[in-house]
């Protein structure tokens, strides 16, 4: 087999893999409440053709914009009809696409494999591309801005290339996250040791003030284009305006304990720790200015939102993302200072590593919906799944088909999951005539002196929603009584 | 970089590692028990209840237990001579590899709520079986399914027979499945939420010799748990 066909093969199986790990059984955890909400965001543009953008609460339209298309040829136009696998989908695809752009991203060959290989199988990056969330698509778009910036900082020969590479990709990850300005500023950082030491910071601002400006103008046409259905303004005053929820705020090594902290949970080991090391060596000794680039960066954006009170697991993707592909690079590093006699040596510890994360990743796909798994947040609990047919029940065996309630706030993702549920109705508040009211779905967020005034009139039932915070179903005795005495 | 920054940086993650720690506190609480009416020749039931103990990292929302759990033991009047009969029988059940300990744990006499005290069992219906090894007239059943948190567990169904394949002579003597998901019938007993307090079900005198329990996940996830099962009877 010739070189470059064994390379292409060796391409194709990394591939596979990496789909198989994002695709396989995406239909099967319930549906996260940022999924939800995600999903109504969608269904709204699908059915106005275009929704209200709300700059403190809303990340950018990006994600919905990608899932559009994919929702309508699976036949979806309405919220009713919606489908949790062409969301998945979307995300999964753009996770895959990550993969494919990190080997066109490295061109050392031997940095470009392990990069490409820790990208497939790290358990933080798989995990959240399969959630539709906005962390996939920004990570994917990032690709393009970093091939850009990189190649502006090793004096391409097409500068005009990468700026608009660099613009592009930077503008259309500003119209899927807010977060962008994070990215802008660690690379600026993480760019500067370079400018100084190859080109000096003012020659390299006057030989590529045109290209660094194109960029800008690339990337802010992107902006425009993305947000113009929604009022372009709308984009800048999302930095003004962003408020992120209450309950989030977590100690400052939340993401360094996450990824590369060993622990024990649900019979396995978790641990992304040699990714960490191998960037580390990456950003202490490598060579290559590009590995110590991507290494800077990813630890800076580790750092600078480990410094945030606000946490979420997936808001380190990007900055993981950028360690694996460092990691790549220290990969390569090992494999040359071994000499080819040791060569041996670092290819096991490199395997090994590969196969720990890979069955960390089965493990997280194997307990998905586990609030157990390290990788999990806030998960859906399985049983809301038969929640509907619950409620459908019951209101069958009222006369007259009585609406279901929902009091409280937090509720997401129960509109997903109450969607062919006749009437559904959402209040903040125990309402006066609550004891007369035959179905009704009492939030964690409520008091148990709330839940206390229906005591006498309800049968009160505890039913999952999230992990740790289970809602009760207060079904009025009369109805339940009917319900119980019908078979089966 | 200059070293002095990589140092500073690498330096700065390592302390961050070092702040990481785990909030956990258990409080203990004096045993009370709910005075019940005891009859003629009746003793009332009583066991050792394990300590409170809260676990976990704290979750994004604030989610207080909507439905009050147990703040003291219950109470069931049971005759004079009723004696604890599953301390070390055999247990089997449906799950052969359970995730998280073994079967033996359920009659081990042990009730705290932490990992190493309870069996988990895969998601979906499962079932543990409580061997006696001989016949006898239960007269309770105290279950603890796991109480380092609040959640309710679905589909607990107790039944006993001295069939141990239980095809025949099968008794239910809890049920509150109440959408029949787990294919014996809707049952009318109300969901509860675990605490340390355990739930306990009157047998009424029935004459059997296995116990077989189901559930099917619960409101925090789709796992199945045991801590201990207590099975109460007069041997004549």
């Amino acid at each position: 087999m010739s070189a470059s066909r064994r390379v292409s093969v060796a391409v194709f199986l990394l591939l596979v893999l990496a789909a198989w790990l994002r695709f396989q059984g995406l239909e099967k955890r319930p549906l996260h409440a940022d999924e939800a909400t995600g999903a109504k965001i969608l269904a709204q543009r699908m059915e106005s053709g275009t929704y209200r953008f709300d700059p403190s609460h809303f990340h950018g339209p990006m994600l919905s914009t990608l899932a559009l298309p994919v929702c309508r040829s699976a036949g979806i136009s309405s919220w009713q009809t919606m489908k949790v696998l062409p969301l998945r989908i979307t995300v999964a695809a753009c996770g895959l696409l990550a993969v494919a752009g990190t080997l066109l991203l490295v061109r050392e060959r031997n940095a470009s494999w392990a990069a490409a290989a820790f990208v497939a199988t790290s358990p933080l990056l798989v995990y959240y591309s399969r959630m539709f969330i906005h962390e996939p698509v920004f990570v994917l778009f990032s690709i393009p801005a970093l091939a850009g910036l990189l190649a502006l900082l090793e004096q391409s020969n097409h500068p005009w290339r990468a700026a608009i590479s660099l613009g592009v990709g930077t503008g259309a990850m500003a119209a899927t996250r807010e977060t962008v300005v994070i990215s802008l500023f660690c690379w600026t950082i993480a760019a500067l040791p370079w400018v100084l030491k190859h080109h000096g910071l003012k020659p390299f601002l006057q030989k590529y003030w045109l290209q660094l400006a194109g960029a800008i103008g690339a990337g802010l046409l992107v902006v425009v284009v993305c947000y113009t259905p929604f009022g372009t303004a709308s984009f800048f005053r999302t930095f003004a305006d962003y408020q992120t929820g209450a309950g989030h705020d977590k100690p400052l090594g939340f993401y360094l304990y996450m990824l590369a902290a060993p622990k024990q949970a649900i019979g396995h080991w978790w641990c992304e720790g040699g990714i960490l090391i191998l960037a580390l060596c990456t950003f202490l000794k490598n060579g290559r200015m590009r590995g110590r680039f991507l290494a800077s960066a990813g630890l800076l954006h580790l750092l600078v939102i480990s410094l945030i009170a606000y946490k979420t697991p997936w808001l380190a993707c990007l900055g993981w993302f950028q360690l694996c592909i460092a990691a790549g690079y220290g990969t390569a590093q090992l494999l040359q200072i071994s000499g080819t006699r040791r060569k041996w040596i670092p290819i096991a510890a490199i395997a090994s590593l590969l196969l720990f994360q890979f069955q960390q990743t089965r493990a997280a796909l194997r307990f998905e919906w586990d609030s157990r798994n390290p990788y999990a947040y806030v998960p859906t609990v399985k049983m809301i799944e038969q929640l509907p047919r619950f409620l459908q029940n019951l209101q069958e065996a009222a006369d007259n088909n009585p609406p279901v309630i929902v009091i409280g706030s937090q509720y997401w993702p129960l509109p997903w999951y109450l969607r062919s549920v006749g009437e559904v109705g959402y209040l903040p508040e125990l309402p006066v005539d609550a004891p007369q009211r035959p179905i009704l779905l009492l939030m964690p967020t409520l008091s148990e002196s709330d839940v206390k005034k229906l005591e006498a009139t309800h049968t009160l039932i505890p039913h999952g929603l999230r992990a740790n915070a289970p809602m009760l179903i207060a079904v009025r005795n009369d109805l339940w009584n009917t319900y119980l005495q019908q078979t089966p | 970089m200059k070293p002095i920054n990589t140092f500073v940086t690498a330096a700065s993650f390592i302390a961050c590692a070092l702040l990481i720690g785990c909030d956990g506190s258990g409080t203990q609480e004096t045993t009370e028990q709910k005075t019940a009416s005891v009859v003629s020749g009746q003793k009332l039931l009583t066991t050792e209840i394990p300590p409170e103990s809260l676990e976990g990292t704290p979750m994004p929302i604030k989610a207080p237990n909507l439905v009050a759990a147990l703040k003291q033991a219950p109470a069931l009047g049971v005759p004079e001579h009723t004696e604890l009969l599953s301390r070390g029988k055999p247990v089997t059940g449906s799950d052969d590899f359970p995730i998280i300990g073994d079967l033996s744990l359920i009659t081990d006499g042990d009730k705290e709520g932490g990992e190493g005290y309870f069996v988990e069992l895969m998601n979906g219906l499962q079932w543990i079986q409580i061997d006696l090894e001989e016949s006898a007239n239960l007269q309770g059943i105290w279950i603890w399914h796991f109480h380092t948190q609040a959640r309710a567990y679905n589909d607990v169904i107790v039944q006993v027979s001295d069939d141990p394949e239980f095809q025949t002579g099968v008794t239910t003597l809890f049920n509150n499945d109440f959408d029949n998901s787990a294919g014996f019938g809707k049952g009318s007993e109300r969901p509860y939420v675990e605490s340390r307090f355990g739930k306990l079900i009157d047998a009424k005198g029935t004459r059997a010799r296995y116990v077989r329990l189901y559930s099917n996940g619960n409101s925090s996830s789709d796992m199945n748990h045991y801590i201990e099962v207590e099975v109460y009877g007069t041997r004549s």
